[in-house]
């Protein structure tokens, strides 16, 4: 029994990565990320990996914890095999994201907490539960608060404290201290690592003949998986160099297909399902707004890298208390504000709404997303799902709906843009 | 054709009717209910009449001083500081089928129906007792109560306290003691009332007498656990919710003395062979009496309850060590936050003890662990109950149910065969 979880676990990621390697063989710089993320699908890495510090979710600024922390090891949930290992110490609606995140710091195959100190953010019901599990188990677990509204000066007040108790509590753990010039270092690498996400994505949207959607995204979150981050910048940057080189040589053109903006709950490797859907029902992502690109999105600005440790950590903290993930906030300006953006820039043809079950509080959100689009005339596609592949093909017949509905749009603009 | 000819104002108009008349039936059903129960207390009248007075006759909250109305969403919110600045606390959490269903449309599926209900009687708009409120205060405790103070704040003056998920720690009580002072600006605004040491202690003053009459009450039921129904009890501390404290301390009062002296005449409400049972889980909001009602309809005598509409909003007094504004105003955070069992806190382990307390107290035979459906942060501390209950032997049973009707008799079934298992199993040999 124990080996046929193991084998779905690992199967899982295998699966994935094979589907990835197929569709980009001819990207020879992409190699390097399916063996980063699949790494971690393995026995034997599993078995040996002992990181000092744990980060559950992505709603602490990078900068704290590289301030603190030179290998921080994110999970960010996205298994179906960690989530079925931690389906005893949940609830029954608990999210698929906290129940995998739960399976990767419990389970009864590997131990990678053992002499690690877990950091997370309480921003939903379910992650202040997990502490709480995790404490039980005799985790070490350090966790901060968000205040759930941003205006006042006493919520970033007690959002600054939070942050600098933190990364002293990890700071003791490490023997890094947030100290000024750790600070700084952090925020240079982890702003130069966030432009290296930008200038990918720009190409790959360019590029979007050689690459496909599933890789695009593995690309971005190998910046979580990869044990340095340094080095993921190494290979984005010969990824980048190679598309770009693609592009020069080969003016490929894109047949016309539907462009779609993903947003609401992050989709993580292994769990590829929503952008194989769209892929297979003709359309192609346009971008990704998410937590995981909301925080990629955030940088200090250069002018302001120069200012005192102490201003700096104002900046960090007034950034990432506007547009830290959804969970924590009463109303999330910070997506509301990215997903305008990316609607301006992009112009999609639809959107695709990807809600997690038990992740409630992005169909909160919702009905605002589907006013603006409304107002925009962009048709907005609910898809609800979990971790488990069941669903694939009922989720495959209203996506291939979707995706029609979009094409007949496109070719019935374009004949009255002819007419006229 | 001729209905249709005949059908007066327009269709919202006649959808605000049904609303009314469909929500005023299901509180007369529930209050009946409740008023039929064997040994009903002469003194729950004044209680049942506020609830009649709100969810019958549509009247609004009973605020004979004529202040305004705050509305408020959790237990966390210290009455203390709203009658200090010259308002009248209304605790709003829904229990309304008929609004539950018109919230349905408006909050997303997996939402908790307690939120679901608040919404709906917010886009309803027609129950005086919300409308009448002019500042809603909505603390933060878990993900529902996040975007619902979002939604509020869209249609009504609304203020959203950030509660830290810790609270052993000094800058947590600090964030909140900092967000009571907010609070009590947003209070100004409403009543034009400043904030002053002598209106705080007088506040003080008065919700004192309140718990001084709760604690005498539950002193008796630790005494007599089965002096009184559980649903009677229960329907006596939602009445706490719609009416001005001066006034539920009076009705408190003779509440305990007709206990009291019943007590000593040896008349009990329940037979001693009754299962004692004590429910604790999700709140169990008027008309949502459905569980109660049950319990003691099969037979088992609900003798406590741990449940944020019970005693845990009024039962902890504010420890006042520094005689000033500020001084009151720490002992208000502390008194709201420290010993209170919402599982909220990441670490909750007074909700454990304090039920270890409860089940000695009150000889309790089994526990039903009540869980709405979506109330997740209740769920999650079914396991650790299951264990630590599981240790002393004592049979508890988990009940997920909605605003509805339609499982009332698959509830049944499960809450007959407890009571029978304790009856005549485990719970019978004790």
């Amino acid at each position: 029994m124990r080996s046929t979880e193991l084998n779905a676990f690992k199967n899982e990621a295998i699966e994935t990565i094979n589907r990835i390697e197929t569709e980009n063989s001819n990207l020879f710089e992409l190699k390097w990320f399916p063996d980063t993320a699949s790494m971690r699908f393995k026995s034997d890495y599993l078995n040996n990996v002992r990181p000092q510090v744990i980060v559950l979710g992505n709603d602490i600024p990078a900068e704290i914890i590289y301030a603190v922390c030179d290998n921080p090891f994110y999970i960010l949930g996205g298994s179906l095999g960690t989530a079925h290992w931690a389906d005893e110490l949940t609830p029954r609606d608990t999210d698929p994201f906290s129940r995998s995140s739960l399976g990767w710091l419990i389970n009864p195959e590997f131990d990678i907490a053992n002499d690690a100190l877990i950091v997370t953010a309480v921003s939903s019901d379910s992650r202040r539960k997990l502490i709480s599990i995790l404490q039980k188990a005799g985790r070490k677990v350090a966790a901060m608060d968000i205040p759930p509204m941003s205006a006042t000066l006493n919520n970033t007040n007690y959002y600054k404290d939070q942050l600098i108790t933190l990364a002293e509590k990890i700071g003791k753990h490490t023997g890094k201290h947030l100290t000024g010039r750790n600070l700084r270092n952090a925020v240079k690498k982890v702003v130069r690592a966030h432009r290296f996400w930008h200038r990918f994505q720009t190409i790959a949207h360019t590029a979007s003949g050689f690459i496909s959607d599933e890789a695009v995204l593995l690309v971005e979150q190998c910046m979580y998986f990869a044990d340095s981050l340094d080095e993921w910048m190494i290979h984005v940057s010969r990824l980048i160099g190679e598309l770009d080189e693609l592009n020069r040589r080969f003016m490929m053109t894109q047949k016309d297909q539907p462009k779609v903006i993903v947003l609401g709950s992050p989709i993580v490797f292994p769990n590829y399902k929503v952008p194989q859907l769209i892929a297979s029902a003709g359309m192609r992502i346009a971008a990704v707004a998410d937590s995981l690109s909301l925080e990629a999105d955030l940088a200090v600005p250069g002018s302001k890298r120069l200012i005192s440790s102490e201003r700096l950590l104002d900046q960090i903290v007034s950034d990432h208390l506007w547009a830290t993930s959804s969970g924590a906030r009463v109303n999330n300006e910070g997506l509301y504000s990215f997903f305008l953006h990316l609607v301006r820039e992009l112009h999609p043809d639809g959107i695709v709404c990807h809600i997690l079950k038990g992740q409630i509080e992005y169909d909160f959100e919702l009905p605002y997303i589907e006013k603006t689009a409304e107002e925009a005339d962009i048709p907005v596609f609910r898809l609800e799902t979990d971790y488990q592949y069941q669903d694939v093909e009922q989720l495959r017949i209203r996506m291939e709906a979707f995706g029609e509905m979009l094409t007949q749009k496109i070719i019935v603009k374009r004949k009255v843009k002819r007419s006229a | 054709m001729n209905d249709y000819i005949s059908r007066q104002g327009s269709a919202e108009d006649r959808r605000k009717a049904r609303f009314l008349n469909k929500s005023s039936t299901t509180a007369i059903k529930y209050l009946r209910k409740i008023e039929d129960l064997p040994h009903k207390p002469d003194a729950l009248k004044p209680f049942t009449d506020v609830l009649k007075h709100v969810f019958v006759d549509m009247q609004g909250a009973v605020n004979p001083q004529g202040v305004p109305s705050v509305g408020t969403y959790c237990v966390m919110i210290p009455p203390e500081l709203i009658y200090a600045m010259g308002a009248m606390p209304v605790k709003l959490c829904g229990g309304s089928y008929t609004a539950f269903n018109v919230g349905d449309d408006i909050a997303p599926r997996d939402a908790c129906p307690l939120v679901k209900a608040i919404m709906g009687f917010e886009s309803i708009g027609v129950m005086p007792v919300y409308q009448e409120c002019q500042l809603m205060a909505v603390p933060i405790t878990c993900d529902c109560k996040k975007k619902l103070a979002g939604y509020l704040a869209e249609r009504r003056n609304t203020i959203a306290l950030h509660v830290p998920s810790g609270r052993d720690r000094d800058e947590d009580m600090e964030q909140y003691v900092r967000e009571l002072y907010l609070f009590s600006q947003k209070l100004t605004e409403v009543t034009d009332v400043e904030l002053s040491y002598e209106r705080l202690s007088w506040a003080c003053g008065m919700t004192a007498a309140a718990q001084y009459e709760l604690s005498r009450f539950i002193e008796l039921r630790r005494k007599y656990p089965l002096a009184i129904k559980g649903t009677h009890y229960m329907a006596a501390m939602n009445a706490i919710s719609y009416t001005h404290i001066s006034l539920w301390t009076r009705y408190m009062h003779n509440l305990c003395d007709e206990i009291e002296a019943k007590a000593k005449r040896g008349v009990m409400a329940s037979k001693e062979n009754r299962p004692r049972i004590l429910i604790t889980g999700s709140p169990i909001v008027f008309p949502n009496f459905k569980i109660p009602l049950l319990i003691e309809e099969m037979g088992g005598a609900l003798v406590a309850d741990e449940t944020c509409m019970g005693e845990r909003g009024a039962y902890d007094p504010p420890a006042i060590v520094d005689q000033s504004t500020d001084g009151i105003m720490r002992a208000l955070a502390n008194k709201s936050t420290r010993p209170c069992t919402c599982p909220t806190f990441v670490d909750n382990k007074r909700r454990v003890y304090r039920i270890m307390q409860m089940l000695k107290d009150y000889r309790v035979q089994g526990v039903i662990y009540h869980v709405l459906r979506g109330c997740l942060v209740y769920d999650y501390e079914y396991q650790v109950m299951e264990e630590e209950l599981g240790k002393l032997g004592i049979p508890i049973i988990r009940i997920e149910s909605d605003y509805n009707e339609e499982d009332v008799e698959q509830l049944r079934i499960r809450i007959e065969a407890f009571i029978e298992l304790i009856k005549y199993g485990k719970g019978s040999s004790k």
